[in-house]
Order: structure tokens, then C-alpha cells, then sequence
């Protein structure tokens, strides 16, 4: 079991955005995360990274407990994730976007950085190569020495998807990867999140509003309402449970 | 290879510099040229902090008072070489002020570092008063008179001495920028939640940048103390930190090139302004300081060079990959 | 006893001026989540301000309450006036910069008063007019009460009700309170925030025009720096407070008035300004949002 979220609850002053939640994610699983707007899906993602503490309940990745760990020490045990609002490094390249995610893995120290001795030069090499290799994936190679704030949205998202991927993750977390994106982007999307998930052998969690993606690809849904997870089960179970009907579209008048 | 470069590179400059002060030079200009080595080891450390982790330090002047007094401290005391050889002890208070400092930086940033903005600024400006407040009441380092007598002169060895560090800050935080760990600061600056969500310990990230720039303004405060011979707290007020503020600033936040120019240019200017002082008898370096401050922020934030290096001049943009 | 209540008195009277000061900061503060840096020294403005134009309308010829009342007014406008030319020229183009340059630029602001203030006041302090005679009104053995001393406080406590007045009960007060609030939102309410920020900057600074004829009276001597050491005091008693929040910005002031006068009395005089700057660094570094204040949280 990669990650297990137990009655997990958070509250901000009086408002409960996410109330005993329970989810699971095994190896290797492709799953999604809908809900209406305001449901707490990102909450959740805040929570699992560590950006939120919960007010209730335990989440543990490979049965461990993150609730004492910091944020970047869950994203070092392979806890990774993309934002809702992109989050690039604006000034930075794509190049050194990428490279920042792979500094936790950083061989040498400060000394071998003053010196300039031959393991910074291995280890630079290293991650340069492995850098650009990974943006090859996603055909975005060519704008490694770009700034990443002057490129479009769509790729920016993209980007993040590969910075995320340099951390070495063993859970993805990608928050509404497909937001703004066309159908044949989307279509692109999907395969290319397959693809990682089979290479790299991640386990999956998306968010999404698309219900092409999500119907498309994934395993199985969790349906988030109100901070209660209301449904779970393959697309097939949740496109047709009336639960979920109602929460996105509203309850028929009984006129 | 490449890294003895790097340090060849700099001890040509500096004895380049150093003999040509000598040779070319009167006294009064030569004092200026020291200036100009501290002024840019404060500048190009502050940087650091400021300009390529985005943290705001308004204290940069209690950490070169810090090296200031240990280094005039160790030398009324202790001498390892003696005679012709004195000449080596400099390089060894300079490095121990450093240390000191950045024991100093140590124990401001870990507490500090975790304030957002304003109020980073608010509390390294006020543990840099609490520094000048504490040397001005310390009897060991003179309290409010100051120390006098402090080993050291102005002449060529001195001169490369200086240089040299001023040099090597720059060859050191130019290696440290190009590394991971130079991109885990920029990092920081850009973006501290995504830093974190990609696995970055920004608090040990922003204490590594305050202690490394702490450390290098000690440096340059020991060679300060042996370059004017007395210390007084007098010399290390908040106005000092805008001072390496305003280098900083003006060169570029992100530019070690332009905070050497920076450097250069905030010392030239009391001098440029003498003539006019001389005539009218007032003293407008500060005014036109802080009116060039106001107009910067407003009209070109980005200094001189922006984030730009020497080699990307041509360049609207700053690259370094 | 008799001793203690001296003290508190002075103490109350010292931390009225903190508090007067301490709502400038605050109230810039609220609306643009800006520390002025440059209010110290608007409040060093105001003072010779009073100076010059007391001056100018032979005040100190006829003192009394009418030559008291017209040097309030006339610092109160001079303060106004550089506050609303500061925030105009110095602070709105930054409106939408990183908070960074603006903290930077009111740096700059800051400096520029004081040096150039140094030039054109000249840097020898000054004597300020004396527009009010001092007598002793009442006395209860070792405790003396000064006229001055029921002046400073009966200003301040007043100025403090008129502007609670102001806040809590007109429209302009209201829309202050929505600005700081939310500036995004008072904007989408049809709020003109430009004229709003205006304001703010005009009524905190006639506060701190007030502040310097009060302690120009009991501390007559006046020069361009005097701004620096009292604008610490009283940021640190508004940080104390809970920056941005008023009735902070004056519970701040009292108790910083209390302390400060307390360890004078009872500890040494030498560390009556070390304390500003280590009250500062203890309420920074473990309770940032101070007394009343709350912490805002940044959505992700």
C-alpha cells in the first residue's frame, strides 16, 4: 500500500473542508480525484504533501506516518505533485527547473563545489543528461535553455509534470494536468501519463475535471463532495452512481 | 584543472592590481582601491542572500562588525608569524573573522529564516543594531571609544592581500551559484512552496546562503579593521547595511558582476562628490543615495545588469544553463 | 507607592505618544501591508513643521491654548502633506511590485527626510517653540502632576476617540476597514482604494504630527534624526500590538510606554533602548501576529 489516508480531517477555524476521509493507493494504481468545485480535492493533495497538517486522522505513504515529517521530507520519500496554479521556477530555465528537483539527490557537498573537483563535474553531467532525457519524453527537449515563464500554459503544465518526474516519485500527485488543453493535447496527455506510469512505475493520483481523462485512464475514482468522499469505484460504477450525478449536476425538482 | 584556473586567474588580477596601485597610485587613492575590494566582498556576499535566494537582510553590517573586532582583537593578541613573514597573519585573521561571522549568521538566520519578507528584514536589520548596541557597550573592545592601533598597512602586499579575497568571493560564490545548490537558492527566491513540494529544505537552504554571505562580510570586515587601524561601532550603523543594500541594488539583485559595479561605483561617488561638498559645504552623499535608491526601486528595479553576468551582456534576459 | 504612581503616570504618558505613532504605522500597514519606514521621519517633519511655523505666526508671543491648538493644526497639515506626497510619488507606482521594492523604496524614503532634512534644518538640534506654559497642578506628596502631562494625555486620548469615531462609524472609516481587509474584493465593490489609501495616509500621519507637538513640549529639543529611535518604539509597540489591527496599535503603545518607564525606574537607563530591539526580535521570531493580530494564510 503506497498511501493510506485514515478519517483524515481538516478544519479552518469553523469551516470542515475535509471530513473523515479514507483512501488508498496501491502500487502502480492510475487513480482519480473528482469532485465538484470547492469539493477540498487540492486540500487533499495539501494535505498528503505536508503543506497542510490534518486536524484528524493519519495519513502514512508505505506505512509510514507523515504527520511529524516536513513537506520536502515527504517529497523526498517519493511523494511528488504538480499544482493547480502552475508553480515553475518563473525565471529559471526548463532546464534548471528540472535540475532543482534532482538537488535532494545531489552527490557532492559544498566542498566539492568550491573545489570544482571531478565528482561535481560527474554529477552535473549526470543530471544534466538525465534532465534532458526526461524532457525528450514529452518532446520538450528543445526549450531546455527557455525561460519557463515566457512559454505557454499548456507546456508549462507539461513541464511541471517532468519536474516533478526528475524527483524520482514513487506517488505522482498531478493536480488538473489537463486544464486548458485541447482534445488532441488531452489525448497526448493520457498516453503520456500511461506511459510514465508504466516506465517509471509510479502510482498515480490525478485530479481532474476533464471526464474524458479520468474515464479514459483511470483505474479507479474517488469522488470528493463537500470534503466526504461520496463514491469510489471504476468509471463505470461512478458514471452511473446517482450520488455523484447529483453533486455535479443537482437534485431534479420533485415539480 | 579547471578549478586551479579559477585561482590563477584571481592572484593574476589582484597582483595586477596590486602593483599597479603601488606604482601608479597615491596614498589616498590607494585607501579608495581597498575600499573598493571590501565594498565588493559585501556586496557580492549580500547577493547572496538578498539577490539570488531572495530572503530580505537588512543586517549585513553586524556580521562585517563581527569579523571587524575578532579580527582586531586576534591581532592585538596573537602574532604566529613574526618579522619578515608577518604578512601571513593577515590571510589567517581574515579567515578566523569569517568563521566568526558565520557562527554569527548561524545563530541570527536560524530563528529569522522562517519569517516571511518585511518581517525577515525588520528582524536582521534589528539583530544587526543589537550587535552595534552590544560592541558599544563591551569594555574588552573599547565600548563607544573604539579600538586604536590595530596591526596593518597600505602597501603592495596588503593590497593583493585584499584583492585576493575580494577575488576569491567572487570565483567562490560564482562556482556556488553554478551548482546545485546555487539552483536550490534560486529555488527559494522563486517559488518557497513549490521548493519544498519538490523535496528542497528551503530553512537549511536559506541559513547555508545566510551563513556562506555571513562569512565573507566578516572577511571583509577584518580587512577593514587592518586597512583603517581603529574600529568604532560608530562605523557599523543600519546606514551601513543600506549602503551594501544600495551596491546591491543598484548593480542588480542577481548579478555578481553588477554588484562589483555596484561596489565601485557607491565608493567612487562620496569622492566624485568632494568637490561639490568642499563648495558648498554639505555633505549630499546620503541624500543623493537614498534619492537614487527611491528612483531605482521605481524606475529599474533591476539595477544595472538585472540577473545578467559580464559574458550575457548582450542579452535582455539573464541564462545560466 | 507614591513613587510607583509617578511612574505610571509617565509611563501612561510615554506610551500615549507610542500609541498615536503606532496607529500611523498600523494604518499604513492595514491597507497596504507596507511597513513605512518613512513615518518616523513625517513625524520628525511635523515637528519642525510647528517649529517654523510657529515662527513664522509669532506664536511664542501670546502662548496659551489658542498658539497650542494653531501648532497642532499647522503639524498636522505639514504631516498630511508629506505623507499623502510620499504615498503618491513614492509608493502607488509600486502598487503592483513585489512588497520587496516598496520596503526598499520607503527605506529610501526614510533616509532621504533625514539627510536632507540634516541639510536644509541644519543638523544642530533646535529648541521647540514654546506655545504652552507648564505648571504644576497637582500634588500628592512625592507624585507631581504636570499640565503638560494632563495636556499630552487628554490630546492623545481625544485624537484616539475621534479617530475610533472615524473608523467605526463614517463610510470613509468603513471602506479603511474593508481595504485592509481585502484590497481585491474593496476594489470589486466599487471602493476608489486610491482615494481610500489617501486617507489613510493623511489621517495617520496628522497623527503623528500630533504625537511630535505633545513631545515637543515636554522634550523641547528637536533635530532631523529625533524620528528614528521613537518611530522604532512605536513600530515595535504596533508589531506588539498585532500590526494592523488599531486598538493593538494602542494597547501596544500604553504597554511599551509601562515597560519602557518601568525598566528606567527599577532596572538601568542604559538598556531603555535595548529593549525596543529585543522586544522586537522576541515577538518576531515567537508570536509574529503579536497580541491582537492574526496571522494571514497563503492559499496553495
Amino acid at each position: 500500500m503506497r498511501l493510506a489516508l485514515k478519517d483524515v480531517s481538516i478544519q479552518f477555524g469553523g469551516l470542515k473542508v475535509i471530513e473523515k476521509m479514507n483512501m488508498n493507493i496501491g502500487d502502480g494504481e492510475l487513480v482519480g480525484l473528482i469532485g465538484p468545485n470547492g469539493a477540498g480535492k487540492t486540500t487533499a493533495f495539501n494535505l498528503i504533501t505536508g503543506i497542510y497538517r490534518p486536524t484528524a486522522g493519519e495519513i502514512s505513504f508505505e506505512g509510514q506516518s507523515v504527520a511529524t515529517l516536513k513537506a520536502f521530507e515527504i517529497s523526498r520519500l517519493g511523494v511528488i505533485r504538480t499544482f493547480q496554479n502552475i508553480r515553475l521556477f518563473q525565471t529559471l530555465s526548463v532546464l534548471e527547473n528540472i535540475l532543482v528537483s534532482m538537488h535532494p539527490r545531489c552527490a557532492y557537498g559544498l566542498t566539492a563545489v568550491f573545489s570544482q573537483g571531478a565528482k561535481f563535474k560527474v554529477v552535473e553531467d549526470e543530471f544534466r543528461a538525465d534532465a534532458l532525457k526526461l524532457l525528450k519524453i514529452f518532446k520538450l527537449d528543445h526549450l531546455a535553455a527557455h525561460e519557463a515563464g515566457s512559454l505557454p500554459y499548456g507546456v508549462q503544465r507539461k513541464i511541471e509534470i517532468v519536474r516533478a518526474l526528475a524527483g524520482q516519485p514513487k506517488l505522482l500527485l498531478l493536480d488538473e494536468p489537463a486544464a486548458g488543453m485541447n482534445h488532441s493535447e488531452t489525448a497526448e496527455l493520457m498516453s503520456l501519463i500511461q506511459k510514465i506510469r508504466q516506465d517509471f512505475k509510479l502510482s498515480v493520483l490525478l485530479i481532474e475535471h476533464d471526464m474524458k481523462l479520468v474515464m479514459g485512464i483511470c483505474e479507479r475514482i474517488v469522488v470528493l463532495d463537500h470534503g466526504m468522499v461520496i463514491a469510489e469505484g471504476g468509471p463505470k460504477e461512478i458514471q452511473n452512481n446517482p450520488r455523484v450525478v447529483e453533486a455535479y449536476l443537482g437534485v431534479e425538482d420533485a415539480t | 584543472m579547471r578549478s586551479l584556473l579559477g585561482w590563477i586567474l584571481v592572484a593574476v588580477v589582484a597582483l595586477v592590481v596590486s602593483v599597479a596601485a603601488t606604482v601608479g597610485l597615491n596614498p589616498y587613492l590607494q585607501q579608495i582601491l581597498f575600499y573598493i575590494a571590501i565594498n565588493s566582498m559585501l556586496a557580492c556576499s549580500l547577493n547572496l542572500v538578498n539577490g539570488f535566494c531572495g530572503q530580505f537582510s537588512l543586517g549585513h553590517a553586524g556580521f562585517m562588525a563581527v569579523g571587524a573586532y575578532v579580527s582586531a582583537l586576534i591581532s592585538l593578541n596573537f602574532h604566529p608569524f613574526s618579522g619578515a613573514l608577518e604578512i601571513l597573519n593577515f590571510p589567517i585573521y581574515a579567515l578566523l573573522a569569517g568563521l566568526c561571522a558565520a557562527a554569527a549568521g548561524f545563530l541570527v538566520g536560524m530563528p529569522s529564516l522562517r519569517l516571511r519578507g518585511d518581517y525577515l528584514a525588520i528582524v536582521t536589520l534589528g539583530f544587526g543594531e543589537i550587535i552595534r548596541v552590544v560592541l558599544l557597550n563591551l569594555e574588552v573592545v573599547g565600548g563607544a571609544r573604539g579600538l586604536y592601533g590595530i596591526p596593518g598597512t597600505i602597501d603592495m602586499a596588503s593590497c593583493f592581500h585584499a584583492f585576493f579575497w575580494a577575488g576569491a568571493t567572487v570565483l567562490l560564490l560564482w562556482r556556488l551559484i553554478h551548482s546545485s545548490y546555487g539552483r536550490s537558492f534560486l529555488s527559494v527566491r522563486e517559488d518557497e512552496i513549490a521548493a519544498e513540494c519538490m523535496g528542497i529544505d528551503t530553512t537549511r537552504t536559506k541559513v547555508m546562503a545566510f551563513v556562506i554571505s555571513s562569512f565573507f562580510a566578516g572577511a571583509a570586515g577584518s580587512i577593514f579593521a587592518h586597512t583603517t587601524n581603529s574600529l568604532n561601532p560608530a562605523s557599523f550603523q543600519f546606514v551601513k547595511s543600506v549602503d551594501v543594500v544600495i551596491m546591491v541594488v543598484l548593480g542588480g539583485m542577481g548579478s555578481l558582476t553588477g554588484s562589483i559595479i555596484g561596489a565601485i561605483l557607491v565608493t567612487i561617488l562620496p569622492e566624485a562628490l568632494r568637490p561639490l561638498h568642499e563648495l558648498t559645504g554639505v555633505d549630499l552623499r546620503m541624500v543623493i543615495y537614498s534619492l537614487t535608491l527611491i528612483l531605482l526601486m521605481i524606475l529599474r528595479p533591476g539595477g544595472l545588469l538585472g540577473s545578467r553576468e559580464w559574458n550575457q551582456l548582450w542579452r535582455r534576459r539573464a541564462a545560466r544553463s | 507607592m507614591e513613587e510607583l504612581v509617578q511612574h505610571i503616570i509617565n509611563g501612561l504618558n510615554l506610551g500615549a505618544i507610542y500609541a498615536l505613532i503606532a496607529l500611523g504605522y498600523t494604518m499604513v500597514y492595514g491597507v497596504l501591508q507596507l511597513i513605512n519606514f518613512a513615518h518616523s521621519d513625517v513625524y520628525m517633519v511635523g515637528a519642525f513643521a510647528a517649529y517654523y511655523g510657529a515662527m513664522r505666526f509669532h506664536l511664542t508671543d501670546k502662548p496659551g491654548w489658542l498658539s497650542f491648538a494653531l501648532t497642532l493644526v499647522i503639524s498636522m497639515v505639514g504631516c498630511s502633506v508629506l505623507g499623502l506626497c510620499i504615498e503618491r510619488f513614492a509608493y502607488r507606482p509600486l502598487r503592483n511590485a513585489p512588497k520587496l521594492n516598496t520596503l526598499i523604496t520607503a527605506i529610501g524614503v526614510s533616509l532621504f527626510l533625514q539627510f536632507s532634512g540634516q541639510v536644509v534644518f541644519g543638523a544642530d538640534p533646535k529648541l521647540f517653540p514654546e506655545v504652552l506654559h507648564d505648571e504644576t497642578l497637582f500634588s500628592f506628596g512625592a507624585i507631581q502632576i504636570q499640565l503638560f502631562d494632563i495636556t499630552i494625555i487628554s490630546v492623545a486620548v481625544v485624537a484616539m476617540l475621534c479617530l475610533n469615531w472615524f473608523i467605526q462609524k463614517t463610510k470613509t472609516g468603513m471602506a479603511i476597514r474593508a481595504v485592509s481587509f481585502s484590497f481585491r474584493s474593496a476594489t470589486l465593490m466599487g471602493i476608489n482604494v486610491n482615494s481610500i489609501i489617501m486617507v489613510t495616509f493623511a489621517v495617520g500621519s496628522s497623527l503623528a504630527g500630533v504625537g511630535s507637538v505633545l513631545v515637543g513640549l515636554k522634550y523641547p529639543k528637536i533635530d532631523p534624526l529625533m524620528g528614528t529611535l521613537i518611530g522604532l518604539k512605536a513600530f515595535v509597540a504596533a508589531v506588539l500590538g498585532g500590526i494592523g489591527n488599531l486598538p493593538g496599535a494602542v494597547a501596544g503603545g500604553l504597554l511599551m510606554g509601562l515597560c519602557e518607564e518601568m525598566v528606567v525606574a527599577y532596572l538601568s537607563s542604559t538598556y531603555r533602548d535595548a529593549l525596543a530591539f529585543g522586544l522586537l526580535i522576541f515577538i518576531l521570531l515567537f508570536r509574529p501576529s503579536g497580541l491582537l493580530g492574526q496571522t494571514r494564510v497563503e492559499k496553495v
